[in-house]
């Protein structure tokens, strides 16, 4: 659990401005672990990035890493908007 | 207002800073010869700067930037001084960025940090995983060299490009694009129809791209949106 947090961290926090303001919490699901992250309202455009080219890079390199168990993992951005 | 002259326009500029004791951000540089190395010192000329003392002393704004860039090539141009970004810090910010994500990632690994050019950075991973960083049809590494580009675009460096190499993986994959390509032109002309090939990222294509730039018998083309762009290979 931890290495994954360790992870999106080490990525997402060079890249925003305010990387105090980002937070990762868990939700398990049947299927899924799914890490949902929250950032500072600046920031979110920029993680997305255009066409969602920037999370989706992100999601590439974190789903790359492999997780015990069953269950794979995903990567949410809290925007607010589902 | 005072004429300073050196070897190159940097050169000159660093005279007149240390004679009038100012850094480069509180002075006004006006080039008035650029310059010359002449034939076997023949025709040689100095480079002449002309340094005027900034009237507002607003130095603060420009503070984060370094004053003092290394000379890259005899040649510098007043242009080139100009340029705000340096390369090897850029690099070397990249370097710990990469270092970290690769650590989480659970890699254990060495970078190898090469400048190819003040506009391209290669950094090779040596690494006993390297099927895992490749990932299936170089996947992970591709996205790691778009984080790569993504975090020195983030810095400002908009025109410095990433290239990330493990166990020559990018030399060995334009091998088999040439490869792919050459018996895609074959197909296409054999059957006379185009040939749609797999998608691949933009610096993949160009390779294909290149491949059949010169050939007579076929014309390359790009369809689709990315990620899911693909070539085109069709007949003449």
């Amino acid at each position: 659990m931890t290495s994954i947090d360790g992870l999106i961290n080490k990525i997402i926090s060079p890249l925003v401005d305010y990387p105090n303001d980002v937070e990762i919490s868990h939700n398990e699901s049947d299927r899924f672990l799914e890490y949902h992250l929250k950032l500072n309202e600046d920031d979110i455009g920029r993680i997305i990035g255009k066409h969602g080219h920037v999370i989706q890079t992100i999601r590439t390199i974190v789903y790359s890493v492999p997780v015990e168990g069953q269950k794979k993992a995903r990567l949410i951005v809290d925007d607010g908007k589902q | 207002m005072t004429i300073y002259s050196g070897k190159t326009i940097q050169d000159a500029v660093e005279q007149g800073l240390t004679a009038l004791s100012l850094t480069q951000d509180q002075v006004e540089v006006t080039v008035i010869q650029q310059p010359k190395n002449g034939f076997l010192g023949f025709g040689r000329k100095l480079a002449q700067v002309e340094l005027a003392k900034k009237s507002n002393t607003q130095t603060e704004t420009i503070t984060d930037k370094p004053s003092q860039k290394p000379v890259y090539d005899a040649h510098t141009d007043s242009e080139e001084t100009e340029n705000t970004i340096d390369v090897e810090e850029v690099s070397q910010k990249l370097a710990n960025y990469l270092n970290d994500v690769l650590e989480a990632m659970g890699f254990s690994f060495k970078l190898k940090l090469d400048l190819k050019s003040r506009h391209s950075i290669y950094i090779d991973i040596d690494t006993d995983q390297e099927s895992r960083l490749i990932g299936r049809h170089g996947r992970t590494i591709n996205a790691l060299q778009n984080l790569s580009q993504i975090f020195i675009n983030r810095l400002g460096a908009n025109n410095v490009n990433v290239e990330l190499d493990t166990a020559n993986y990018r030399s060995r994959r334009s091998e088999s694009l040439v490869q792919l390509a050459d018996k895609t032109a074959r197909n296409a002309i054999a059957n006379g129809k185009p040939v749609y090939l797999n998608p691949m990222p933009a610096f993949e294509r160009k390779q294909i791209h290149n491949a059949l730039a010169d050939n007579d018998h076929v014309m390359t083309y790009s369809t689709g949106k990315e990620p899911h762009r693909v070539i085109v290979v069709a007949p003449k």
